[in-house]
């Protein structure tokens, strides 16, 4: 008996560590995937040592299979041609390229363990990583505002910082500083907003979270969103703006689908048109370009497929894809020598760059990862098994990160550092595998999940 | 509310007091990237340095190391006495004595603002090769190295106090405007020939003054030196001037050498075989204004800054 109270007190302690560590990625600490990978690793052979009982009694071939896609993504990404070209060239160390599968699964392994441990509170999680998502995005806020003062992209539309004897790629409109390893650095514009993008999917817990009962909890969350806020509209650009005004609306729908069944069902076909329309078309786009057959074109679909300044950028990074060259993955500038040179420039969408850092298989499992992940949420939302203001602020978190990082994701951010950093390279893309492997299995682990019922209408 | 989150309120108000302390660094639009030559001239003067008392001009001619050479002959400038001996006894790269000496590698704060181009190690121009490692884009070629002057000069105010100085070295060479198209003469206009601005003598008396710090208040030090360019360090690409000098020689009671807060560079046109031809032709519109001298680097060697 004491024995087992024993264990159980490590136990707890694990799992502590583990929020510990959510706080250091997410806080984006030293900026090292290397650390994040590592990190990952220790945390998952330390819940594994403590949950051995829990793992044989809560079977893992249920979700085993869906690690398969993963597995694939990370497998191909880090010996593809891409990664291999790039480590030669020294944009990555061989140590990130080993961690790759070797971070990133354990990191998806741990969300399956934190989903059968009993020590592990949602509500902690999502405070923990929320707190230091917000001490990072304040970090940087109050350097932008030392450095270059509030509203300065209104200002210095044609001014330019040199460093180093050189001039700045971006005016100083377009740039701001970012806490990168222990040091401020000039960032794309796109890159700074990130972060406070991220922080204010906390808005959601505000409207199911009572100011009266949760005094802490809500206030709480609150300094998150208006920090969130102050963050954006104080450094205004057109994507902090914009993707301030998509975060509302995505609040308002979730509130209003969850306050309103009749709304529910119309958002939920709204929804399925939207995905199922985007995805149609991204598909048709790709193959078309991809197999050449968009050269052909004329008129309108010339003008769609072909000769306007997306495509200008994308298209490159699409032709010959099914080819045995491009197939695996393809380097990019600025790798250029032999014997990689099917050489083009990234196109800051992580949609179409997967194919240039994954190959095509490994591009079609990231995608079957994350759909598989967005479609769990039905699954998760009636199995009641989190409350359902923690899992709105996941589904949030993962809407925006997967939007963020689908249409902004530029891998060159740093403006005068040499810093060539995919998306699956940084932190939160490291927390956003957990959440979605976490969401895939608390589904489907501990066989009482709650079939689909009909739900009365709920205040929270 | 509750009580204590009124102080959220004082977030935005923190916010727009706020002082943008990098925003002196600033440089607006094509400002020194200009297709016009005279556009291009940097005469910033910083005001105390511009206001404190300056001693009377040291000429520094006769022990100053002054050396013409061209890009990958730097083999002799051990001689100056400068650097270890051996410190070129292989293939002598100019980048490598940049890259051991810049100031950009002092302090991070050497590295902003547009006078970073004088520490950041690239002591030549470097118009071929893309020198900020992004190579298949846009730079700006020949106005990335230099910083062009004229007669009137500049100044800088560094973002630290130096202690004892050791050497001074410059790295420069000189040019007049030969990208004008036409010139007249006696109200008639001529096309001028092609490349007929190239090869030619020039000489200048080259001040440096350095502001040194002490307790009254900030004194200036002024160096002279006569330049007189060979033909091809004038303007043929890739050929330098490089002038150094060893300030211990100059150490006084007084004059200790520490706390060096800025420095200034003017000069003097003494003569320019280009100008003064065209003056002598009668081409109007023709002055030493149409001089400029291009630095390239600065250096400070084994000096520690605070």
């Amino acid at each position: 008996m004491n024995k087992l109270k024993l264990l159980n007190r490590y136990s707890a302690a694990v799992t502590f560590l583990a929020f510990e560590f959510f706080a250091l990625i997410a806080f984006n600490y030293s900026g090292s995937f290397v650390l994040f990978g590592a990190l990952s690793l220790a945390l998952c052979i330390l819940l594994i040592l403590f949950n051995i009982g829990e793992i044989k009694s809560k079977g893992l071939s249920n979700v085993a299979l869906f690690f398969i896609p993963l597995f694939l993504f990370t497998l191909l990404t880090a010996v593809g041609n891409y990664n291999i070209a790039h480590t030669q060239a020294g944009d990555f160390s061989w140590a990130e390229t080993v961690f790759i599968p070797l971070g990133l699964l354990p990191m998806a392994f741990n969300g399956y363990l934190l989903s059968i441990d009993k020590n592990f509170k949602l509500k902690t999680f999502i405070m923990v990583v929320f707190s230091a998502l917000a001490v990072y995005v304040l970090i940087n806020f109050v350097y932008n505002l030392i450095s270059f003062g509030a509203f300065y992209p209104l200002f210095y539309k044609n001014f330019y910082l040199y460093y180093d004897g050189i001039k700045s790629e971006v005016p100083v409109s377009k740039m701001a500083y970012v806490l990168e390893g222990f040091k401020f650095i000039e960032v794309k514009m796109s890159h700074y907003v990130l972060y406070p993008l991220l922080l204010s999917a906390s808005s959601v817990m505000l409207l199911f979270t009572s100011p009266k009962k949760e005094k802490g909890y809500f206030y709480s969350f609150l300094v998150f969103t208006v920090l969130a806020i102050f963050a954006l509209t104080f450094i205004p650009s057109t994507l902090s703006l914009g993707g301030l005004a998509a975060v509302a609306i995505l609040v308002l729908v979730i509130y209003l689908g969850k306050t309103f069944v009749k709304t529910r069902t119309v958002f939920k076909f709204i929804l399925i048109a939207l995905v199922a329309l985007f995805l149609l078309g991204y598909l048709f786009y790709v193959i078309v370009v991809a197999t050449g057959i968009s050269n052909s074109f004329t008129g309108i679909l010339n003008r769609l497929f072909v000769s306007n300044r997306f495509s200008a950028i994308i298209n490159p990074n699409l032709e010959g894809i099914f080819s045995s060259a491009k197939f695996l993955g393809f380097a990019s500038w600025p790798v250029n020598y032999y014997p990689y040179y099917e050489v083009a420039y990234p196109t800051g969408f992580f949609i179409f760059d997967t194919f240039m850092t994954s190959g095509v298989i490994g591009t079609v499992a990231i995608f079957a990862f994350v759909f598989l992940g967005f479609v769990s949420f039905k699954k998760y939302f009636y199995s009641h098994k989190d409350e359902f203001r923690l899992q709105a602020t996941i589904l949030l978190l993962l809407i925006v990160f997967v939007a963020y990082s689908a249409f902004f994701n530029d891998v060159d951010y740093a403006l005068y550092y040499k810093l060539y950093k995919p998306i699956y390279l940084t932190s939160p893309f490291t927390l956003m595998v957990f959440m979605f492997s976490y969401v895939i299995c608390k589904t489907r682990v501990d066989v009482a999940v709650v079939e689909e019922k009909k739900e009365e209408v709920t205040n929270a | 509310m509750h009580k204590r989150f009124k102080y959220l309120l004082l977030l935005p108000v923190v916010a727009i007091v706020s002082c943008g302390y990098s925003t002196s660094y600033f440089v607006e639009g094509d400002k020194y990237t200009s297709a016009n030559f005279k556009e291009n001239y940097y005469k910033h003067w910083d005001e105390e340095l511009k206001k404190s008392t300056k001693f009377d001009p040291l000429d520094v001619t006769d022990e100053a190391y002054i050396y013409d050479y061209g890009y990958s002959s730097i083999a002799a400038l051990p001689e100056f006495g400068i650097i270890d001996p051996n410190y070129f006894d292989s293939e002598p790269l100019i980048e490598e004595y940049g890259k051991e000496f810049k100031m950009g590698a002092v302090d991070d704060s050497f590295r902003y603002g547009y006078q970073s181009k004088l520490y950041d190690g690239q002591m030549v121009c470097g118009a071929q090769n893309g020198m900020d490692g992004k190579d298949g884009r846009p730079d700006y070629t020949y106005q990335k190295g230099r910083v062009q002057t004229s007669e009137s000069g500049f100044s800088i105010r560094f973002s630290k106090e130096s202690n004892e100085l050791h050497y001074f070295a410059i790295q420069f060479k000189a040019s007049t405007d030969n990208t004008r198209e036409y010139y007249t003469v006696g109200g008639t206009e001529y096309k001028k020939q092609p490349d007929n601005a190239l090869y030619h003598d020039s000489s200048i008396a080259l001040t440096v003054t350095l502001f040194l710090k002490n307790n009254e208040g900030i004194v200036g030090y002024p160096f002279t030196i006569n330049v007189d360019f060979d033909k091809k360090s004038t303007n043929v690409g890739a050929h330098y001037t490089f002038v150094a000098f060893d300030l211990t020689k100059y150490k006084t009671d007084t004059f200790s050498f520490t706390r060096l807060v800025g420095v200034s560079v003017t000069y003097k046109v003494l003569s320019d075989e280009l100008i003064d031809y065209n003056k002598d032709m009668g081409v109007e519109d023709v002055s030493y204004d149409d001089y400029a001298l291009f630095l390239y680097e600065m250096f400070f060697p084994y000096t520690s800054w605070n």
